[in-house]
């Protein structure tokens, strides 16, 4: 992956298998902190798209994480643990659901609100630095001005892309292929980084 | 939805763009907790976007490119400074000046001197709390300007998280803040002298859900 290092967001590798499982049920420090990091921007990502309370994604973010631990700790646990992520989705899925039947209930309209998601998280705080800045800034330049333009719209804005699509005449192919090559320059620079970081001396 | 899918589909870009169905948004969720290739994939963009977001924020706030200079105009004399269309600017500037020297002689010395004092290495007392049945007294030495309270949860930490919350003896909430668990330490927290007043206290942990895990009653004494 890419280490700590550069983009910081690359986590090292884990199996989750049954030894991976029975550690974090045990306590072990090392495998709880590994699992809290790994599935906290996950989870992160994916409440982003459905609740626009940062307040209410973190507290369903926790809930989930306690149930998870909650059940890898009972008798008979989790039956297949290469599934643990897809069961950490799925708790989370339920919480959620339970989050807006509460909401319902006390007669709040439902925050799925995806199109109008617009919650700071505690994600994008940590992950912006100096760094990363300048090799953004350094792909946005080497963009032609519309290019400049949509991603503007895209990622600050957070435009509706159909909306975007229309007004600068272009697909949604289009919309598609311009982030992922945005995103694949951007890892490209950051890697030269690390690469770069890490030189050895030759005395 | 299996990685390849995935790809073909580019659904960690629509992902990104709010272009997947209901349907294949749950199926691409699925798949991401457990692929690693496509998880990275999404991290990657999150990164991305958060700082592209800070760059075009700076861009905005950055001030247009100022026009070229006016020529300065030929056969003026010192009185050229009087005229009123300069003489605001100017008496502006010299006020600056001012505000700029009264700066630099007395408030930022003073300012490095309350920060050298704040900052400067010192004891902080610390008091262990414990669950029981009447309050824990707690004394204060006189010099201290801060105390720490530290604690152990009745039952094993499961969260990476708490949330604390101090109370007074009528229950009213006087202040609430974060417990992050460190492994192997008790949880701490660090008051302020100034914040209170000798008497009764209470802290209590919660989850983020707000269920009740431990109360601990303190009675403060500021000698």
């Amino acid at each position: 992956m890419y280490g700590d290092i550069s983009l910081g967001v690359g986590m090292e590798f884990a199996s989750f298998d049954r030894d991976y499982v029975q550690k974090l049920a045990a306590r072990d420090t090392e495998v709880e902190r590994h699992f809290t990091s790994y599935f906290s921007d996950l989870l992160a990502i994916k409440l982003r798209t459905k609740l626009r309370s940062q307040q209410m994604a973190d507290d369903v973010r926790q809930e989930t994480f306690l149930r998870v631990i909650q059940t890898l700790r009972k008798e008979g646990g989790l039956q297949h643990p290469e599934r643990l992520g897809a069961f950490v989705n799925s708790v989370c899925n339920n919480v959620l659901l339970e989050t807006f039947r509460n909401l319902v209930k006390h007669g709040q309209a439902p925050e799925e609100h995806p199109e109008q998601a617009d919650i700071s998280i505690d994600l994008e705080r940590d992950v912006v630095t100096r760094e990363r800045k300048q090799a953004v800034e350094r792909v946005l330049n080497e963009l032609p001005a519309k290019d400049r333009d949509i991603l503007r719209a895209i990622l600050l804005e957070e435009r509706d892309k159909d909306e975007i699509c229309k007004e600068l005449s272009v697909s949604s192919e289009y919309l598609r292929v311009l982030l992922h090559r945005a995103k694949a320059r951007f890892r490209a620079l950051m890697e030269k980084a690390v690469a770069h970081t890490f030189l050895p001396v030759f005395i | 939805m299996d990685h390849q899918e995935a790809l073909r589909m580019q659904a960690s870009e629509r992902y990104m763009l709010g272009g997947l169905s209901s349907s294949e948004q749950e199926e691409f969720e699925e798949h991401f907790f457990t692929c690693t290739e496509c998880a990275e994939d999404l991290r990657l963009g999150a990164v991305f976007k958060a700082n592209a977001r800070a760059v075009f924020r700076e861009q905005s706030r950055r001030p247009p490119a100022t026009s070229p200079a006016v020529s300065p105009q030929q056969g003026l004399g010192w009185w050229t400074w009087l005229r009123p269309a300069l003489a605001a600017p100017l008496a502006a500037a010299i006020t600056l000046l001012c505000v700029v020297a009264y700066q630099n002689s007395v408030t930022i010395p003073r300012l490095e001197n309350t920060l050298a004092e704040a900052t400067a290495p010192q004891s902080v007392p610390s008091f262990a709390l414990k669950i029981a049945r009447g309050d824990e007294p707690i004394a204060v030495p006189k010099d201290a300007h801060s105390f720490l309270l530290n604690f152990y949860l009745p039952q094993d930490v499961v969260l990476p998280q708490y949330v604390g919350e101090i109370q007074a003896a009528s229950g009213a909430k006087l202040q609430s803040f974060a417990l992050p668990h460190v492994a192997g330490q008790p949880f701490a927290v660090l008051l302020r002298r100034s914040d209170f007043s000798s008497g009764a206290y209470v802290l209590k942990v919660y989850t983020a859900q707000r269920t009740e895990i431990a109360t601990y009653r303190f009675d403060l004494k500021f000698e």
